[in-house]
């Protein structure tokens, strides 16, 4: 277990780092959220309004101080309050994170079902020509852009079919067309690497003493192959998710959905530097958190993985 | 082609079980013209009896047992010929009708039991796969069925073992737990690729009499597919020798034995373990031993060398190497033998300075040995001792030409321009027996026997005074090896080489060796001169080893210690 402690080492080391980075890059962008307060505002006095702003937000004082703060604050779970909303940031944001989280978590479950889908049946197919047209499926899966996936299912399903509202759908219809636009990528980097190690242990020596035990196609490729060919997808899952994450704010903007990526994007807009302190924050851990489990169910699944020695 | 599912055999009393007529089988390769592997080939196999199919690598002996299982790859075809098994043509049913008889009718026993199981999966599910696909039983009867069968084919506290998996076992439990799988359905016909080459000689043994036993108690038929002839003359009743796709010689067991009438059988014959004589592979030696002077200097001293790994889950460390002292005189041959885990590998890892030993002391040429001190005047240490790999396939980079590969040695050890280096190379190719135009080939074109030549080439281009040579032949099939232990004498004789040569075959070592360690369990438990451990062992580890040689026990009293021949022994 030892070397399970140091990983969360890492861990809390890796939080920080963003936590860290995301203060710095903030600061270091010009422009702050005093600017975004009395922007609009004119007259002669403007400056000395700005000037009473920043004071008022502690901006004035040297940035050492206001990171020690943050970091301080941070540990206690007190991030501050929003600049615009006038209440603690940590509030703000567990308002929209069930939204994401239900749209991220829907779309995880997509892609897995998707790529474990996909490439099974590629491995079943017979013909030909369509094995190959199914093989070049998640490569072009992969590299489509988000929001294009969005646009398309919204013009779809939208406008066209008019199964769902095209701002906002609240319904549970709503958030599967827009997980699914979350899906596709992770689902095609599932099916990639799925397929290829598919292939790898298709013809491993297992496979073939299963093969001459009388196993048919299907139950050789599921009860044989395919646990073995899933272990570095597992793996591989730490990443996706980190990929859903961010894929979430492109999509929320796409289907006009109120969740925690919007509210990033706008809080990185106004300068809102406790409202962003908040997600990075709560990202990296859900990263870390993630990964930690992977690493955590790997010997669980393989026996040959153990965590002392 | 397509038969009926039900023909009546008629007459089935003294019909063969299984009966191969006029099969030929070809590969599609892309933009070439078929490869034809299997050229008109017959054989019959009768119930309660072992045929043996034996070949070299290529020669087509495993798509000869693809034929019969209908495993063959997607881009292979039965052109003619056809497959009939107790009366009931097989080629032609189509996938589903052949998926009745696979691990139904017809068993099958892979080569590599530890990598033949699926590693996620507990053995005892394993072993019961073959019953779950073909409907057998409920899962209560068949966990029953699996548990009788593993304690039939010799495995201890079956109950324990069913929820085992395969890295807990060891290879001879897998290829048991394998073996009782294959039996789980009643099959009347065995197919074994190959059963017993990845293991020990002592597990070879008695996974052999397993299968033998079989024969007798189930009237079960065997198509044994090996490389070995020693294994195929010991256990086989009838033997067919595969070339080529083509059947060169086949017949009774004693008969090929006694009478190859074949050039390439009467090869395999000479390289196989067949009839071996530790007193007369040691005698032949004795010629080329009494040559090297007696004062000739130590070149190689290990003192009391101890090696101990830490052990994973809290239990015991494990003792690779414990207290092993020799001396190794120059141009002579210290044959190390000793069965996997022996703890072989890891002494000689000492003696090249790749692992540091815990206890004990090893000298080259009189300089300790001290583990990974390049800077520390180690660097003639690592130009002195030059090693060779078991598997010329992985210890040679297949995107590196031959030339890349010998001249890297070269410039490490800043041996001299590059014009020297150049003629060089070119000596190299030449004492190695390789034609100089393989200088810029890929190593992925070469053969496994120029593979090993090229190796050994890399070992002797810094000019070493010792050779450390890893089983530098067991990966090779038995013509090729004979060439290259040719090949090793004759260096040694024209450069005054000193080796230290490791092999878990005891054929081989006595071969090669002037001096003699055996290893078991990091021990060294017999330590002499060639001839005296191979006529007088010691003790009955060694004595087991040497009865175990495949071919070389025979059915008749031991040809090892006594002086007469036996009828069987053809060695030359």
């Amino acid at each position: 277990m030892a070397r399970y402690g140091l990983r969360l080492l890492y861990g809390v080391i890796v939080v920080w780092g963003a936590f860290t980075g995301a203060f710095f890059l903030l600061y270091v962008v010009p422009g702050d959220a005093a600017g975004g307060l009395t922007a609009g505002a004119d007259g002669a006095d403007v400056k000395q309004l700005l000037a009473e702003q920043r004071e008022l937000l502690g901006l004035d004082r040297p940035v050492w101080v206001q990171y020690w703060d943050a970091l301080t604050g941070a540990l206690r779970g007190d991030f501050g309050q929003s600049v615009y909303q006038r209440r603690p940031a940590v509030e703000v944001y567990f308002e929209s994170f069930p939204e994401t989280l239900k749209l991220a978590f829907l779309g995880l479950l997509l892609a897995v079902v998707l790529g474990v889908t996909l490439s099974v049946v590629i491995e079943l197919t017979n013909w030909k020509w369509a094995r190959e047209l199914l093989i070049s499926l998640p490569p072009v899966a992969v590299s489509l852009p988000p929001f294009l996936v969005g646009l398309v299912l919204l013009q779809v399903f939208a406008f066209q079919l008019h199964w769902i509202k095209a701002v906002g759908d609240p319904g549970f219809g709503g958030l599967l067309i827009a997980s699914a636009a979350l899906a596709v990528a992770g689902g095609g980097s599932i099916s990639q690497l799925l397929t290829a190690n598919l292939r790898g242990a298709l013809t491993s020596p297992y496979v073939e003493t299963a093969r001459n035990w009388g196993l048919s196609r299907f139950d050789v490729l599921v009860r044989h192959a395919l646990k073995n060919a899933a272990l570095p997808v597992i793996t591989s899952l730490g990443t996706t998710v980190g990929v859903m994450v961010g894929g979430t704010v492109l999509t929320e903007t796409v289907f006009s959905r109120l969740g925690v990526g919007r509210l990033v994007v706008d809080a990185v807009d106004g300068r809102d530097m406790p409202v962003v302190l908040v997600a990075v924050t709560i990202s990296a851990v859900i990263f870390v958190v993630v990964n930690l489990v992977v690493d955590a169910v790997h010997p669980l699944l393989d026996k040959r993985i153990s965590w002392d020695g | 082609m397509s038969s009926p599912e039900y023909v009546p055999s008629p007459g089935r009393q003294g019909k063969p079980l299984l009966r191969l007529r006029d099969v030929s089988a070809e590969f599609a390769v892309p933009g070439r013209a078929a490869v034809p592997v299997l050229d008109g080939v017959g054989l019959d196999v009768a119930a309660g009896s072992i045929l043996a199919v034996v070949g070299e690598s290529g020669s087509g002996k495993s798509t000869l047992g693809r034929v019969v299982t209908g495993t063959l790859p997607e881009n292979g075809r039965i052109t003619a010929g056809e497959v009939v098994l107790g009366g009931r043509t097989l080629t032609g049913l189509s996938e589903r009708q052949y998926r009745r008889v696979r691990g139904k009718e017809i068993g099958y026993i892979p080569q590599d039991a530890l990598l033949g199981l699926n590693p996620l999966l507990p053995v005892g599910v394993q072993a019961a796969e073959p019953l779950r696909a073909h409907g057998v039983g409920s899962r209560a009867e068949r966990r029953e069925r699996v548990l009788d069968l593993f304690a039939k084919v010799g495995l201890r506290d079956p109950g324990r073992l069913y929820g085992r998996y395969p890295h807990e076992l060891s290879g001879g439990m897998c290829q048991r737990v394998l073996i009782a799988a294959a039996m789980s359905t009643r099959p009347r016909l065995l197919i074994a690729d190959e059963p017993t080459t990845a293991l020990d000689v002592t597990v070879q043994r008695t996974i052999l009499d397993l299968l033998s036993g079989l024969v007798e108690s189930e009237d079960l038929a065997i198509l044994l597919i090996t490389h070995d002839l020693g294994v195929a003359a010991e256990r086989a009743d009838d033997i067919a020798v595969v070339k080529d796709g083509r059947i060169v010689r086949g017949g009774r067991t004693a008969e090929v034995v006694a009478e190859p009438g074949d050039p390439y059988t009467e090869d395999l014959l000479r390289s196989s373990s067949l009839g071996f004589s530790g007193r007369q592979a040691a005698t032949a030696r004795l010629e080329y031993s009494r040559t090297v002077p007696a004062d000739s200097p130590v070149v190689v001293e290990a003192r009391r060398v101890g090696k101990t790994f830490a052990s994973r889950h809290g239990s015991d460390p494990v003792t690779a190497v414990a207290d092993a002292s020799f001396q190794v005189r120059r141009g002579t041959t210290l044959g190390i033998v000793g069965e996997s885990g022996s703890g072989k590998t890891t002494l000689v890892r000492v003696l090249a300075g790749l692992t540091p030993a815990d206890t004990g002391s090893v000298e080259i040429d009189g300089e300790p040995v001290v583990h990974h001190r390049r800077g520390a005047g180690q660097a003639g240490l690592y130009r002195k001792v030059q090693m060779v790999y078991q598997d010329p396939f992985a210890s040679l980079n297949p995107r590196s030409t031959v030339r890349a590969i010998l001249d890297e040695p070269l410039r490490g050890h800043r041996y001299g321009s590059a014009r020297e280096r150049a003629g060089r190379i070119t000596e190299l190719l030449e004492v190695t027996g390789l034609p100089a135009a393989l200088a810029d080939r890929y190593t992925a074109e070469l053969s496994g026997g120029q593979r090993q030549r090229v190796a050994i080439a890399r070992a002797l281009a810094p000019r070493p005074d010792v050779v450390v040579l890893d089983e530098p032949v067991s990966a090779l099939d038995v013509t090729v090896q004979r060439q290259i232990l040719g090949l090793l004498d004759s260096l040694q004789r024209e450069l005054g080489l000193t080796y230290v040569f490791i092999s878990h075959d005891l054929g081989v070592i006595a071969e090669v060796s002037d001096e003699i360690v055996v290893l078991n369990h990091g021990h060294i438990v017999e330590r002499g001169a060639a001839l005296d451990v191979l006529t007088e062992p010691r003790t009955d580890y060694v004595k087991e080893l040497l009865t175990s040689i495949p071919g070389a026990a025979g059915p008749g009293p031991a040809v090892l210690v006594g002086p007469g021949r036996s009828a069987t022994e053809r060695n030359t």
